[in-house]
């Protein structure tokens, strides 16, 4: 069962890695880091500090733009050329297609991210001659964000027909999802009881995803506690495991024309 | 795994139907209407039909791809809902597509371990079938780099690499030169003595008759009649036809009676071809011609083709020149036995 996914995810990880979007995106994705490392370079101030700031940010865009594409488009490819039909024809349960295929994405995801950390800390080094392993733990915390951001492209996908679609309520959800943190201040603002049940729901049902966001942390050298890191990993990994549990019931039930 | 008898069926399917609502209009429309047929243990059995009769949605159906409206399928005798017996059944799709970026080698790989097929069974299958669909020099090539043809026959190798025992084919032909053909019929041929029940869809009628032991003909979504093409009888009455020679002088006298006559000319002169429904008729006529000292070149009767069969019943379905009820009538005659 589990080396079927492996597989699945193996091969969606070497088709990604292959494909020339992905490298554009690759290369854009550098190229912006480095913009942004430069700009910070140029700023007056804490340099080193505005250079982390924009860079992990860069990071994390990029990341979530690739997962929102390729979480996206995924399943409507697989749909639109049939290649699911060889797949669904074998042994092989929707369940554990959707799994490998996030398992794949994210493996992409992984090495995209573990690239771009790279280069923001070879260019710190230059301003600060020393590894900053910080950076890889806020990107760290990406990948985590990203767990979630994949599975949320994927429930869309699994359900809608419309890749722009998917991508664009993926992308509302990412928004809203970095935004959570203001719903107990709306809470508190709305005096009515119903509003703020809606909202309490709102609250625990939205992804938590500004909780993942560790940046402004690690910018001043503040690293995550073991504590957070693994309640951050349990985190991400139940609330993905939920949505491809979604993902799948509604995915078991359609018709592959 | 489970254990199969010579006797068993490895497919049945029993009034299958399935019906899609369309986009706009939100009418059901049946794409398959209540259809029936089974295949046993190592048989061939040709699925023909018109496009758009409803072939590719019932193999869809039969590999869960899409839902039955109502109806049942079982493979091996289990549902087709039960994955367990996946691992015994391949499926070479129509016009496959594979993933751009994945090179032969890996793709079969993947196709292999979903088949369940583990460690070095694997790499043993996977050189094994590569050699079979006689693609080993193409096995590091990346897909997108490969024609139709070859594309064809990587689809052919990922559904035979973990031997099943029962082998979906959805126009297996398409896209293939006469040599693509030739050796894909040989690889068929092969596997159906190696006991390899197939259901086979094609257009390619000459494939089947050699290939097939049985056929069912749909249109319009049902199954018009199941025959065995190994007894021709079942293939329709067929005809009885006699070649003149020398017959100028009583053409007008030979002409009445036949049901169709064409007159040849080739290098050795000129034949009268006459053809009868009936032997009586055809036997007065050999008589006559006798008797008027008319030459015989031959006289034999021959039997019907599928592709009569095939146009016969898809026309009479479509209402077209066998349109009259007395056809109709006959029609179910002769190919009410078989059904």
């Amino acid at each position: 069962m589990i080396q079927i996914i492996l597989k699945i995810a193996l091969n969606t990880y070497r088709e990604s890695v292959r494909g020339k979007v992905l490298y554009s995106l690759v290369f854009f994705a550098v190229a912006i880091v480095s913009l942004s490392a430069l700009f910070g370079a140029v700023t007056i101030g804490d340099q080193l500090r505005i250079i982390k700031d924009l860079g992990l940010m860069s990071i994390s865009l990029f990341a979530v733009a690739l997962a929102v594409i390729s979480g996206a488009s995924l399943l409507h490819k697989e749909l639109h050329r049939k290649t699911i039909h060889n797949i669904l024809a074998k042994p092989v349960h929707r369940w554990q297609f959707l799994v490998g295929k996030h398992l794949g994405l994210l493996m992409t995801e992984a090495v995209m991210i573990a690239l771009m950390a790279m280069g923001l800390v070879i260019f710190c080094y230059f301003f600060e001659p020393r590894i900053d392993y910080l950076i890889f733990q806020a990107s760290l915390f990406i990948f985590f964000e990203l767990i979630i951001v994949t599975s949320i492209a994927i429930f869309f996908s699994s359900i809608l027909v419309t890749p722009a679609l998917s991508g664009l309520f993926t992308f509302s959800l990412f928004i809203a999802g970095r935004s959570v943190e203001y719903i107990p201040q709306l809470i508190k603002a709305v005096p009515a009881e119903t509003p703020s049940f809606f909202l309490n729901i709102l609250y625990w049902c939205l992804p938590h995803l500004d909780k993942l966001n560790i940046s402004n942390q690690v910018v001043y050298g503040y690293s995550a506690s073991p504590i957070q890191l693994s309640f951050s990993l349990i985190y991400s990994l139940s609330y993905a495991a939920i949505l491809l549990g979604l993902a799948s019931i509604t995915f078991r039930d359609r018709d592959f024309n | 795994m489970t254990e199969i008898k010579a006797t068993d069926k490895v497919l049945e399917i029993n009034k299958l139907s399935y019906s899609y609502v369309a986009n706009w209009s939100l009418r059901k429309s049946e794409a398959i209407k209540e259809i029936s047929l089974d295949v046993k243990v190592g048989e061939v059995f040709g699925f023909l039909g018109h496009n758009g009769a409803g072939k590719t949605t019932t193999i869809k159906c039969i590999l869960g791809l899409i839902r039955q409206s109502s109806g049942t399928v079982q493979i091996f005798g289990k549902s087709n809902a039960d994955l367990t017996q996946r691992s015994l059944v391949g499926y070479l799709p129509e016009q496959p597509y594979f993933y751009d970026y994945l090179t032969v080698n890996e793709l079969l790989e993947m196709y292999a371990y979903l088949s369940g097929l583990r460690g070095n069974e694997v790499k043993t299958a996977v050189k094994d079938v590569l050699g079979k669909v006689k693609m080993t020099n193409r096995s590091n090539s990346s897909m997108r780099t490969l024609s139709k043809g070859l594309t064809q026959r990587v689809g052919l190798a990922q559904a035979i690499i973990a031997k099943p025992k029962l082998l979906i084919l959805d126009e297996p032909f398409s896209g293939l030169d006469p040599i693509g053909r030739k050796e894909f019929r040989q690889i068929f041929s092969e596997l159906k003595a190696d006991g390899t029940a197939m259901l086979m869809s094609s257009h390619v009628l000459s494939d089947v008759e050699f290939l097939c032991d049985r056929v069912s003909i749909m249109s319009q979504g049902a199954i018009k009649g199941i025959f065995d093409i190994r007894d021709k009888s079942s293939l329709g009455t067929g005809h009885f036809e006699l070649v003149l020679r020398n017959f100028e002088r009583y053409e007008a006298e030979l002409s009445v009676g036949s049901e169709s006559q064409v007159i040849i000319n080739d290098a050795r002169g000129k034949y009268l071809r006459l053809i009868f429904k009936e032997q009586r008729e055809a036997e007065q006529m050999l008589t006559k011609a006798l008797a008027l000292t008319v030459n015989i070149e031959s006289y034999e009767f021959v039997h019907g083709t599928l592709e009569d069969l095939f146009i016969k019943l898809v026309q009479f379905d479509e209402g077209g020149d066998r349109g009259s009820a007395s056809n109709r009538e006959n029609d179910r005659i002769q190919t009410g036995e078989s059904r």
